[in-house]
């Protein structure tokens, strides 16, 4: 059992404790889900700092509100008030643009070696890196509902059923955001097969290059 | 079936295993045959792959909750709506009231061009009064002061001398404050010379000194400035009291 299984098990007793007002229970949660919720953030709003803000956002306006959480996926609930305060920060954005200071450089975890998987071997590390920075890249590209629905079914592992929670939209329609995005995936990396690493790289000609 | 109809949802679908068995036996049997649809399927299959393995951004700090952060009130989604409200009326007022004194400035402007060449403009209750007086203080030529700048010619021209003899230029040369607090002379009264009808020349009133009836302007003609003026400061007021009511109304 690992333990992601075990956690799962606790999950309930969590929820039902931090539903009381146990800080330290939802506190636990928040351990387990923040990178996921930080990452939904980050691909929505494209700016680290905000994405740090509207996490935090989220995740006060989650424990004041456990009260209206009626069951079912904990993640597909905790993400959904995510992208929601995300919304909020680009309406608000809209509204009253502004310049991030993140604009001037990445703020990645490279600048903070403490993030780093000191287990991993460094060209690994470097590898995997890039691979992370050449997909958000091309992440961005997409439109925003396809993005979403990328990110939170191939990025931060969410069935179909949980996204469209997530998104408060039917089901078919998530299926056919991801359908189109991971098609527009696929025209942009193998637009440029040379950035992706080897295993990712399939021989010959793609079928992108073959039916030009 | 022909792979031409196998889209994009489909073959996502298939990635995901979400098609049913039908569906999916007969993509495969199509893929077995074709080769650049099997080569499709094998390139969302690497990108989805891709999307999956790939590390996620670690996130630059813990969000664990503390019992300060959770016991601060949050901010209120209702408050900024108050606000833009006000701020909406208060733009409103002002572009109304801005619209409002060019309008106001504008007539002002016309009426002072419209009156016919040849009519007398109407005239304040204070230039009515000043142009009574300089009527009343207009001399004849040969009662014009000397132009030598002495006492006697400042004082000499206003009044008529019944009495007392003019004063002297030794008398009453003295500094210009003095010349400012000096009463006037024992025995000169001063009596308005009435309509000379010759003068050419008029001389500033000295006007506490006036005897007899002072005309006033008739208060019902109030002058068009100060109405335009006292309707363009009504209605500013009353605007900044509109978008006020409007704003805190909720």
């Amino acid at each position: 059992m690992n333990q992601t299984d075990s956690f799962e098990e606790n999950e309930a007793q969590l929820i039902q404790a931090a539903s009381k007002g146990s800080l330290d229970a939802f506190n636990a949660l928040l351990l387990h889900y923040q990178s996921r919720a930080f990452n939904l953030a980050y691909h929505l709003l494209q700016d680290p700092a905000a994405a740090d803000d509207a996490t935090q956002e989220a995740f006060i306006s989650a424990y004041k509100g456990l009260g209206q959480y009626r069951g079912g996926s904990f993640r597909a609930w905790l993400l959904r008030i995510v992208a929601n305060a995300c919304y909020d920060e680009l309406r608000r954005r809209k509204r009253r643009p502004a310049i991030s200071w993140d604009d001037f450089g990445d703020m990645d975890e490279e600048a903070n070696p403490h993030l780093v998987d000191e287990g991993e071997r460094p060209e690994e590390a470097a590898q995997r890196a890039e691979l992370r920075r050449l997909l958000e890249c091309t992440i961005a590209r997409l439109p925003e509902d396809q993005r979403v629905a990328l990110v939170l079914v191939d990025r931060l592992g969410l069935a179909y059923d949980e996204a469209a929670h997530t998104l408060d939209v039917p089901i078919g329609t998530i299926k056919s955001r991801l359908a189109r995005a991971r098609a527009q995936m696929r025209t942009l990396l193998l637009a440029e097969p040379e950035l992706l690493p080897l295993r990712y790289r399939l021989e010959g000609n793609s079928s992108v290059e073959a039916r030009r | 079936m022909n792979r031409q109809l196998w889209d994009d949802l489909t073959l996502s679908a298939y990635v995901d295993g979400q098609l049913n068995s039908e569906d999916q036996h007969a993509l495969e049997a199509d893929m077995a045959r074709d080769a650049t649809l099997r080569r499709q399927v094998q390139e969302i299959q690497l990108v989805v792959t891709a999307l999956r393995e790939a590390p996620l951004r670690e996130p630059p700090r813990n969000f664990l909750l503390t019992p300060t952060m959770v016991d601060a009130p949050q901010k209120s989604a209702k408050a900024p709506q108050v606000r833009r409200t006000s701020l909406l009326f208060t733009r409103w007022a002002t572009a109304l009231s801005a619209i409002a004194f060019v309008v106001a400035l504008t007539f002002q402007l016309r009426l002072g061009t419209l009156i016919p060449l040849g009519t007398t403009p109407p005239m304040a209750p204070m230039m009515e009064d000043t142009a009574h007086l300089e009527r009343n203080f207009t001399f004849a030529p040969d009662e014009l002061p000397p132009e030598d700048g002495t006492a006697e010619a400042v004082v000499a021209p206003l009044t008529v001398l019944e009495a007392a003899p003019p004063a002297t230029t030794e008398d009453k040369f003295c500094s210009a404050d003095e010349i400012c607090e000096e009463p006037a002379p024992v025995g000169i009264t001063s009596t308005p010379i009435l309509d000379s009808g010759e003068s050419e020349g008029t001389f500033p009133p000295p006007l506490p000194e006036i005897e007899g009836e002072v005309p006033t302007g008739s208060p019902a003609a109030a002058p068009p400035q100060l109405s335009l003026a006292l309707a363009l400061a009504l209605l500013t007021v009353l605007l900044a009291g509109v978008s006020w009511w409007l704003s805190h109304r909720q």
